[in-house]
């Protein structure tokens, strides 16, 4: 890979601020300050923090639920930010922690798949919203046909999730946001989905990035890692690096706190 | 070895929930014992019934839905089984301890931190109201709360996650109990509070000589603060052992497929996860248990294995290990 | 793939037993049912029921007591007073139904319109339904049907303007609940418009809410129409609507007892099989009842 090759997604320098009023002065909560990231075509970027760090409203920003005070997010190198510019439907996807709210309960499973592709021009929708490729995603997540016609109440964590990485991957996207995307399931099922979306990367080119508390997990998916504390990145570098020589007290302090089975 | 009184001792425990379409059972013959002081984990996914069996240590199961099949649960020599609902009520308080996963649910969001403190403090110690507030102070004080006599007047809504989990942790302590039931209690929390509070969890145990029934699915977090594992799988202990028995050398294909699915900090080596599913308790297979997703079945465990004793308390319930133990019993 | 075929087979819930089968497994809801759908077929087949036509008037035999030709009795001016309640019920359960519906329907669109876009949407509307719900809703409908002047039609719009409101603030909160949940925000990421979010991931996930609501609606909506029509503010004569008649009947209650006797009864009998069916049918439908 060349070294000046342009990366896929980058951050740069973004500012948010949240005001709440209150009596007696109004409460200011810095969610980002100054945030960078990039992220190459193929990698994998795990973006590591504790609540309040500002996981979220990255996340949020990056998906164009919220725009930034100030600085940039450019993916393939045009503005997400800019006015006027229209985001890249269905190029960016995203997979939420909680597939028990993340998909509707009273719509089945093919409507669910077919719901990213609402907003795409026609002639790409029809393509992508075939029954034989919603069949051939479902089967290559780990659902069967006879899943399609199912309510997504009817499944177990697990399969919901699979459910969920399916209809991120129904548009055929560059980037996936992982949210948190194992932290409300079971160990056993949780190597199931970090093993799928390994494959899934390397099957259909996709770039990660993914957010988590859980560092055993983002050493495990993760290329490149950044460490997120108090709106501000602390440390961000190659995650085998990271983790065997962190260089910021607070990644250190993280490290020791998590626990392993050593 | 002597016989001695453990402080909580689980002797096969059979429990079903009764629902419209029939009993459903949520233990199997589940045994735990726990010495004085000790701290033992009991690992499980969802749906193994570890939640289940730490409710039933102090019968907090609702009675008329929650059907006991056989089996007692004896906390300090004292069995439940037969205990009027008056003195399992003293019982929870003074000799049982609970903090749960949210600590918002043990929590009265309308009382202050330290009100709900005196309450526990009185309904134990009795007391003067003067002293009370003290008592209370110093009980947030051995929980490691900074500015104690800031605290004790504040509601649960303006504390963190963590302060709240040390705020229950407190009220559980009022009792001076000899056991503490502490179900998934750091899952909700960040890295770096989770580790604060197993630490005071192991703190307070060594000092109160306080045994610990920890109930987690997260086998690190187990591994980090318990010296003794139980293994529940779909209602039935599996495999019980000391820590490093259990993580170095895992004798059931469940538990060492449990081990395998961890991803670990140290390298990024490939992960092995379980196939399937758990069983759905209303349905499950005759023999072993874990058969179906298991990936050493083989023709025996079409017979439900015994429990067998791999020497140095280490035991594990497979057929795997039948040849061993007939070695051995040569 | 045969793991991922066991994982298949496994998760996959069941629901036990029939909506039929669990509402009457509660003998009072059970019974509740079976006069509401008696009371239904009575209304739908009244012409087929009702011995008489309920204007036919006969006045040699005005005020006639209880006998095999009139099973009721007659009226002032003679007509069957079985027939006329026969064909009340097609009034007072038509109407209120349709009254019902109207309230329900307009009133989850404005309470999701509110929740959903929020800011001045939401003052705009959420204030006007606090106007609306801050005066006792009896004295309101007598006077908006007073306005409007009296009919069974204009009877009907006051009490659905009445009942919009209750509606609308049912539906408001249960947006903002839904609003909060994943599956808007991750639609959003789609860039799917609004209008289409609201009509397929915030109304379908407040509808049950709503029907709980409009069953514990009817009943009182019944009584609501009774009470304009026993005012002279709802159906005129010579309409059989419950509540005028029991307006005339009243004066008869010492002598002729049977008229507004039986009225009166029909009137609650029908209101309490409605609440105690919409009891019913609330326990079933309430996520906070459920298991």
């Amino acid at each position: 890979m060349p070294v000046d090759e342009e990366p896929l997604l980058q951050v740069e320098n973004l500012d948010k601020t949240f005001v709440t009023k209150r009596r007696g002065g109004d409460h200011r909560t810095v969610a980002a300050d100054r945030v960078s990231l990039a992220v190459k075509a193929g990698e994998a970027l795990g973006v590591v923090g504790e609540s309040g760090s500002g996981k979220t409203t990255l996340v949020n920003m990056i998906m164009g639920l919220e725009r930034p005070d100030a600085g940039d997010i450019r993916f393939r190198g045009r503005s997400l930010t800019a006015r006027g510019g229209s985001f890249p439907y269905g190029e960016i996807q995203i997979v939420f922690q909680d597939p028990r709210s993340s998909l509707d309960p009273r719509m089945t499973v093919r409507s669910l798949l077919r719901e990213p592709l609402t907003n795409l021009p026609k002639a790409r929708r029809r393509e992508l919203g075939t029954e034989e490729k919603l069949r051939e995603l479902a089967r290559r997540v780990g659902l069967l046909p006879g899943h399609l016609d199912r309510r997504s109440h009817e499944f177990s964590g697990g399969q919901r999730q699979r459910i969920a990485i399916a209809r991120a991957l129904v548009t055929r996207p560059a980037l996936v946001v992982l949210d948190e995307p194992t932290s409300a399931l079971d160990v056993s099922i949780q190597a199931q989905i970090l093993n799928l979306l390994h494959d899934l990367q390397r099957d259909y080119q996709l770039t990660y990035v993914f957010v988590s508390h859980n560092l055993a997990v983002v050493r495990h998916l993760c290329n490149e890692v950044a460490v997120l504390a108090a709106g501000q990145v602390v440390e961000a570098g190659a995650t085998s690096e990271v983790f065997s020589a962190p260089k910021d007290d607070y990644t250190r302090t993280l490290l020791a706190a998590a626990p392993s089975l050593g | 070895m002597t016989q001695h009184t453990l402080a909580l001792d689980v002797k096969d425990l059979s429990l079903s929930f009764q629902s419209r379409t029939g009993r459903v059972p949520v233990l199997r013959n589940a045994s735990i014992d726990i010495e004085p002081g000790e701290i033992v984990g009991l690992v499980g996914e969802s749906g193994s019934g570890k939640s289940v069996m730490s409710l039933q240590v102090a019968r907090l199961l609702p009675e008329d839905s929650a059907v006991v099949e056989s089996g007692d649960v004896t906390v300090n020599g004292v069995s439940t089984r037969s205990a009027t609902p008056r003195q399992m009520t003293k019982l929870r308080g003074s000799q049982i301890g609970f903090i749960f996963q949210e600590p918002m649910t043990a929590l009265s969001p309308t009382m202050t931190v330290g009100k709900q403190l005196a309450l526990a403090i009185r309904r134990h110690r009795g007391g003067s109201r003067r002293g009370v507030r003290e008592q209370a102070i110093a009980a947030l004080d051995e929980v490691r709360i900074k500015n104690p006599d800031i605290v004790v007047d504040q509601y649960p809504f303006e504390l963190s996650g963590g302060m709240r989990q040390r705020v229950v942790i407190a009220l559980a302590m009022v009792g001076n109990p000899s056991l503490l039931i502490a179900d998934e209690p750091t899952t909700a929390l960040d890295v770096t509070v989770q580790d604060e509070i197993l630490k005071l969890i192991r703190q307070l145990a060594q000092d109160h000589g306080m045994s610990v029934l920890f109930v987690s699915h997260d086998l690190a977090v187990v591994s980090n603060l318990c010296q003794r594992v139980f293994v529940l799988y779909a209602g039935e202990v599996i495999e019980r052992g000391t820590t490093r028995q259990i993580i170095d050398a895992p004798a059931h294909p469940y538990t060492r497929a449990l081990v395998a699915a961890l991803p670990r900090l140290d390298a990024a080596a490939d992960l092995s996860p379980i196939p399937g599913e758990p069983p759905d308790p209303r349905n499950v297979t005759e023999g072993c248990i874990f058969a179906p997703r298991c990936p050493q079945r083989f023709d025996p465990c079409d017979v439900k294995p015994p429990t067998m004793d791999l020497r140095g308390g280490h035991h594990a319930a497979c057929w795997l290990h039948a040849r061993e133990e007939a070695h051995d019993a040569r | 793939m045969s793991m991922t075929a066991l994982a298949a087979g496994r998760g996959i819930r069941r629901r036990s037993g029939t909506v039929l089968r669990r509402l009457t497994a509660n003998k009072v809801t059970a019974c509740a049912l079976v006069v509401v759908v008696a009371l239904v077929i009575m209304a739908v087949l009244a012409p087929l029921i009702a011995p008489y036509s309920p204007t036919a008037v006969q006045l040699a035999q005005r005020l006639e007591g209880l006998s095999s030709a009139h099973p009721l009795g007659t009226d002032e001016v003679g007509r069957d007073i079985l027939s006329r309640l026969v064909y009340g019920a097609r009034i007072s359960i038509g109407v209120s139904v349709l009254v019902v519906a109207a309230a329900a329907v307009i009133g989850m669109l404005l309470g999701a319109l509110a929740g959903y876009f929020r800011g001045w949407t939401d003052h705009v509307i959420m204030r006007a339904v606090d106007v609306v719900l801050s005066f006792p809703s009896l004295i309101l409908a007598i006077a908006l049907a007073a306005a409007l002047g009296p009919s069974l039609v204009n009877a009907a719009l006051a009490i659905a303007i009445v009942k919009v409101p209750v509606y609308a603030r049912l539906a408001y909160g249960e947006t903002l609940r839904v609003r909060q949940q994943l599956y808007v925000r991750a639609a959003r990421t789609y860039g799917i418009r609004s209008s289409w979010i609201i009509r397929r991931h915030v109304l379908p996930n407040i509808r049950s809410s709503i029907i709980v609501q409009t069953t514990l609606d009817l009943g009182d909506v019944i009584l609501l129409i009774a009470t304009l029509g026993f005012l002279g503010l709802g159906a005129q004569p010579p309409s059989p609507e419950w509540g005028s008649m029991i307006s005339t009947g009243w004066h008869y209650l010492i002598d002729q007892w049977w008229y507004p006797t039986f009225t009166g009864l029909a009137i609650f009998v029908t209101v309490m099989s409605f609440n105690l069916l919409g009891d019913g049918i609330s326990d079933l439908l309430e996520p906070t009842s459920r298991d």
